[in-house]
């Protein structure tokens, strides 16, 4: 009877998808394929380590307020932190980019794995422009004055109004992120259930075969 | 606060720098200065005379100021690109060449890897 009603539970379905795809031992592996000892295999993690750096930056940023760093030292080294792990997230975003496509890392059943990146990589450039848009200085507002046309004459002015600064603080501080949070957690848990892909002349040993 | 053209003698030399290059120098120096490693040089920047213009440029942002003055592009035919990006997709370009052609440290390729 119990075995009847587990079968339909949504979190019984969940438990044995999720003990399925991803036991524990694949989410925290203690060793990876031996073609993984390469730098280009590095940037992922690269990427993630910046995106850590801009969310903490981020987050004092936003406790001390949007135009903090006008005025405090303190302040504008946070603010250039926060400017910097940028830059280097969307350098290291790209190179991994660039490794992946040449290795075509949609192989292998992991076509979601490259659809996830690809998603958290044009919502990192959205989320940046919002960026530009509370600096709170006359770059933000020339910006925000150049992009108001651009949303006018595509009909959306009325909806994202992006001289709107409460508006844009909100998209930048934390849907926007949530959103990559939330692509950037599934790519990471894509990449542990499918694995690291191979290179493309790799040998599977266990089918026997060419991957 | 600044007047452009004030500093014509800076302007003639420190113009040339890539906005790029500017912001990385700027940025450190106000990074030495945010935190104050050096008490020397926190210092020197504190006491410096305020109507000194040079100290003056320094303590406010040198390199900032003359960000303001025009990029500098290179256009060849359709193609047009700032020296800012130009230095950056180079850079881009130079990381990933490198991480395909640097060995890994402590891979050995005899040894079979970790797996």
């Amino acid at each position: 009877m119990s075995t009847d009603v587990e079968k339909e539970m949504w979190t019984s379905k969940l438990r044995k998808s999720w003990q399925k795809n991803l036991p524990v031992e694949k989410l925290l592996p203690d060793t990876q394929p031996a073609y993984v000892a390469s730098w280009i295999y590095l940037f992922g993690v690269a990427t993630l380590a910046a995106l850590a750096l801009i969310i903490a930056s981020g987050l004092v940023l936003s406790f001390e307020g949007a135009s903090w760093y006008h005025f405090s030292r303190v302040g504008h080294f946070v603010n250039s932190m926060h400017f910097w792990s940028v830059q280097f997230f969307f350098i290291f975003m790209v190179v991994h980019l660039w490794g992946k496509f040449w290795m075509a890392a949609w192989r292998g059943r992991r076509l979601l794995t490259w659809i996830t990146g690809a998603l958290a990589f044009v919502g990192s450039i959205a989320t940046a422009f919002t960026g530009y848009l509370i600096q709170t200085n006359f770059d933000s507002q020339w910006i925000s004055y150049e992009a108001k046309d651009g949303f006018n004459s595509v009909g959306i002015g009325s909806r994202f109004n992006v001289t709107n600064f409460g508006q844009m603080i909100l998209l930048h501080v934390a849907f926007l992120p949530v959103i990559i949070g939330v692509i950037t957690i599934i790519h990471v848990l894509l990449v542990r259930a499918k694995g690291v892909v191979p290179p493309i002349d790799a040998f599977n040993k266990e089918l026997g075969e060419r991957k | 606060m600044f007047k452009r053209g004030q500093f014509t003698l800076h302007d003639r030399y420190i113009s040339q720098l890539s906005p790029f290059l500017a912001i990385v120098l700027d940025e450190t120096l106000a990074g030495v200065l945010a935190l104050g490693c050096s008490g020397i040089i926190k210092d020197f920047f504190q006491k410096a005379p305020l109507l000194d213009k040079e100290f003056y440029l320094l303590r406010m942002g040198i390199f900032s100021h003359f960000m303001n003055l025009r990029a500098v592009y290179i256009h060849l035919g359709w193609f047009q690109i700032s020296i800012t990006n130009l230095i950056v997709v180079l850079s881009m370009l130079l990381l990933f060449g490198l991480a395909l052609v640097l060995p890994f440290p402590g891979n050995n390729k005899k040894g079979g890897g970790q797996k």
